[in-house]
């Protein structure tokens, strides 16, 4: 009988065990394995990118290293190196308030002078000045919004050192660069808690089938991935992390397919894409469809967009329709993988409905194509500032069929009726929206926060790994 | 300069020397507590049985309303005066569960607007109430063609960025303090109870004393704080404790004072120690044994979680005896009802990922029996602390657990004991 209890609380034991889940508190050390496809130049904000990739990645990396004054997370603005601002009614003077005991890498304290001298080369426009310990800021123009532009980038404090040093305040400093890998070290000393890992190597120019290998092989811990990838991240046991929706993802017509006589057409064509199907099975549920071009999280008015309001043709109608109106080419960026997937599907329900559309992605020249795939990334910003920013990317890139008016700091009224008017011709059509999505190894475990935030930021300083340092 | 857009305050409460609020102001408020928590003694059964009950209504009726219903009455003007008097509309309103369509449905009845089922002679208003990164947002597109009007009313976010109450989830663990900065620890001192966050100890008196407004009093130090930062209260009638890494606090509840200084000490956990490292989140015993958290167990043995994440038997010589489940926390529970030794273990609620659930166990020689059911935590366990009920038997223990509901960015303090009634 002894026995027969003896062995009840052993497998009573053994089924505890296997209840609980690994444990969770995070531990310090290690050094985390990051892995890009661009290669960052530059960590300086100021200095130019070759092109948006290596632009996206050095933004992501240098967020470990250089923070702002004024961030943004899912809430919206929050306080990071300044405590507090205040301007007159016109946003004409600002007063921005420093966090204090706020200490560099290279150990000294943030001055108020510091960060007056770092805004002055990233905006050489703007008056800086000093004043009883806070920094004064008087725009050329009056900035009603100026804390959120200063969530940018660009706006980060830089401290230059002499032979071109740069001290920021962020979790990770600099360690060394090398051709291909970054490595930083954490801040110690940092306002925030020190990170729980010791460094952090980045090795850049990997491409995303390599990135892919080395995360599955176990030699990298954090990788680019894309939508199509996730369901092979997760059937190895591996995991994926995801921003809120930043591309989004457009069909936009060429100028001689966005005559008004031609609306009814591109109406029709824009209502044979089933975006629902393409997000939940193309996309495994890691896109948004979208009827409208600034994701819902920030435009707050998205589903007004979802309202059928046009005429479409029938099916009888296309097939009446001359041939050279039931063909069209769409033209994809042709290294953009995900974006290719995304057109195939697009073709597929067009030709349920009687169009015949070719996916046309060209290495060199091409003919004319009737349309293009566009990806544009949305700032993670307030309403109006997401739209006209996206306003401006879609017109570099569609020759400036594109336009609609939006003022500064406009209100959300004034933002809807803007991106109605942009979206009323259907001649750029919302297709998808899409997070930044990363895999990563079962090593990485977070702290309070994900390891990627909503606004894709690298939040690596409440990444710890669960083993040994390698 | 008569803007202000943000204070430090708002958002995390990390500036030295600020002096936090605490208002009971009940289940609508931001910050709640349990009148009747009662901690003097610990809990008598009829204060129980009103503070779970209090908790349970207020979970009940504490149902967060979205901000967004905030501006429904100035958005119903608004579409109401867009319309001609006595105009019929169709009304669709999308990107929520209906309550938009509901609500500004009434609202324009109650202003003489008719709604009409089919969309025949009627004028369309589609609409939405939902948000941004910069307000909350109801805007409504009304009729089509040239006669067609956007309408909209918002509301700014706070710049502090806080999401809104959620509603309190009704446990059987009694509620002590709740507050939007993180909470180490909390106790008993004298007749008041003392919360530890990573900048103050904050003194909230009893409610009967509720005159008596809480005080805050600063931790003085110039150490950065680890990310995991863990802090300790022990308290003896008025007089406590303050145990943090690296920093030492001593002070008393009546009169509120307090004196820190860069310190390290051995922290009062039930095993030997030196203490936690200034710059660490664990423990090390004499032997250099790091751990976590550790229950006292009877014959001076020691049931610990080490760096791994392990529950560790240690003997009386804190040599390891045997290794066992993995998890983040473990603290002794003991009551004069029921003989034997109890340890409460947490562990990653499999439904809902963003939070823990406690699993008691009894101990049996160097093994765990799991023991009656488990309780859902309202979110993460961040601390879990053994502690000697000085009212109680001198061989109760009880503890104080931390919860972090990341859905709401609460933080939690419960007290958890044994009860031999259920």
């Amino acid at each position: 009988m002894k026995r027969f209890i003896s062995v009840c609380l052993a497998l009573a034991s053994v089924g505890l065990a296997n209840r609980i889940v690994q444990g969770a508190r995070p531990r310090y050390g290690g050094t985390l394995r990051v892995e890009v496809e661009a290669t960052i130049r530059s960590l300086d904000p100021v200095a130019a990118t070759s092109d948006t990739a290596e632009a996206a990645a050095r933004a992501r990396a240098m967020g470990l290293v250089f923070e702002p004054l004024v961030t943004i997370d899912e809430h919206g603005l929050q306080p990071m190196l300044a405590t507090s601002w205040e301007s007159d009614p016109r946003g004409a003077r600002w007063q921005i308030r420093l966090r204090s005991g706020v200490q560099l890498h290279d150990g000294s304290t943030l001055e108020p002078w510091h960060v007056a001298s770092a805004l002055r080369v990233s905006e050489p426009a703007w008056m800086i000045a000093v004043e009883s310990g806070a920094i004064v800021i008087s725009p050329r123009e009056p900035l009603p919004d100026l804390p959120w532009l200063l969530t940018d980038v660009r706006h980060a404090i830089v401290v230059r050192g002499s032979g071109g040093a740069l001290a920021g305040t962020g979790p990770f400093r600099i360690e060394s660069r090398e051709p291909g890998r970054l490595s930083l070290r954490a801040h110690d000393a940092y306002w925030n808690g020190r990170p729980f890992v010791d460094a952090i190597r980045i090795e850049m120019g990997r491409s995303a089938a390599a990135q892919l290998s080395d995360l599955e092989g176990g030699r990298a811990d954090v990788v680019a991935a894309n939508a199509l990838d996730a369901r092979r991240i997760t059937q190895r046991g591996l995991h994926v992390a995801a921003s809120r929706p930043l591309d989004a993802i457009a069909v936009v017509f060429e100028p001689h397919r966005s005559t008004d006589t031609a609306l009814a057409w591109r109406r029709t064509l824009s209502a044979t894409v089933n975006r629902a199907s393409m997000s939940t099975v193309l996309l495994q549920r890691l896109a948004e469809p979208a009827d409208a071009l600034v994701p819902q999280w920030l435009s707050g008015y998205a589903p007004l967009f979802a309202f059928d309001r046009g005429t479409t043709l029938s099916r009888a109608a296309i097939a009446a329709l001359p041939l050279d109106q039931r063909e069209l080419t769409l033209r994809v960026d042709a290294s953009d993988p995900l974006a290719h997937a995304i057109a195939d599907r697009i073709a597929v329900d067009a030709r349920e409905m009687g169009f015949v559309l070719k996916v046309q992605a060209p290495a060199g020249l091409a003919p004319r194509p009737d349309a293009r795939l566009l990806r544009v990334r949305v700032p993670n910003t307030s309403p109006d500032r997401a739209l006209a920013a996206l306003i401006e990317r879609i017109a570099n890139r569609d020759g400036g069929t594109t336009q609609a008016a939006l003022s500064p700091a406009a209100t959300l009224d004034a933002v809807y009726q803007a991106e109605s008017q942009l979206l009323a011709r259907s001649v750029v059509v919302p297709i998808v929206h899409l997070p930044e999505i990363y895999g990563l190894s079962d090593r990485v475990g977070t702290w309070n926060r994900p390891a990627v935030s909503a606004s894709g930021a690298w939040n690596f300083a409440d990444v710890w790994l669960r083993s040994g340092a390698p | 300069m008569p803007l202000v857009n943000h204070s430090e305050a708002q958002r995390d409460g990390a500036a030295g020397g600020e002096v936090l609020s605490f208002a009971a102001v009940g289940c609508h408020g931001r910050e709640w507590w349990t009148p009747a928590f009662a901690l003097r003694g610990f809990g008598v059964a009829g204060r129980f049985a009103s503070s779970a009950l209090m908790f349970l209504l207020a979970a009940a009726t504490a149902r967060a309303q979205p901000a967004t219903q905030d501006l429904a009455s100035e958005f119903a003007g608004r579409v109401a005066a867009a319309m001609a008097p006595g105009a019929t509309v169709h009304l669709v309103c999308t990107g929520d569960d209906g309550r938009t369509q509901l609500d500004l449905g009434r609202s324009l009845a109650a202003r003489g607007i008719r709604l009409a089922e089919l969309r025949d002679g009627a004028t369309t208003v589609r609409c939405s109430c939902l948000e941004n990164l910069r307000e909350y947002a109801c805007i409504a597109d009304i009729g089509d063609g040239a006669a067609r009007r956007v309408v909209a009313a918002t509301r700014a976010k706070n710049s502090g960025g806080r999401s809104l109450p959620s509603p309190i989830v009704a446990l059987q663990l009694r509620p002590l303090h709740a507050q939007r900065d993180p909470i180490l620890d909390v106790t008993m001192a004298g007749s008041a109870l003392l919360v530890l966050t990573p900048t103050t100890v904050t003194r909230i008196p009893l409610p009967e004393q509720a005159a008596v407004a809480p005080q805050s009093a600063a931790i003085a130090t110039g150490r950065v704080w680890p990310r995991d930062l863990r802090g300790h209260l022990r308290a003896d009638g008025d007089a406590f404790e303050v145990f943090l890494p690296g920093v030492t606090c001593r002070g008393s509840s009546m009169p509120f004072a307090l004196a820190c200084a860069d310190e390290g000490e051995s922290w009062p956990i039930g095993i030997e120690n030196a203490g936690m490292a200034a710059s660490r989140n664990t423990f090390a015993t004499p032997e250099g044994f790091s751990f976590y958290e550790v229950a006292p167990l009877d014959g001076g043995q020691w049931l610990v979680v080490d760096q791994q994440g392990t529950l560790t038997f240690l003997d009386a010589q804190r040599r390891v005896v045997t290794r066992g489940d993995a998890t983040d926390h473990v603290a002794a529970l003991r009551s004069a009802c029921t003989p034997g030794s109890y340890v409460v273990t947490a562990r990653r609620s499999s439904d809902l990922e963003s939070a823990d659930v406690l699993r008691l166990a009894r101990v049996v020689g160097s093994s765990l029996v799991p023991e009656a059911s488990t309780i859902a935590l309202p979110g993460v366990l961040t601390a879990l602390w053994s502690a000697r009920n000085p009212s109680r038997a001198q061989d109760d223990r009880e503890a104080v657990a931390v919860v972090h509901d990341i859905q709401t960015g609460r933080y939690e303090a419960f007290h958890l004991s044994l009860s031999c009634a259920r």
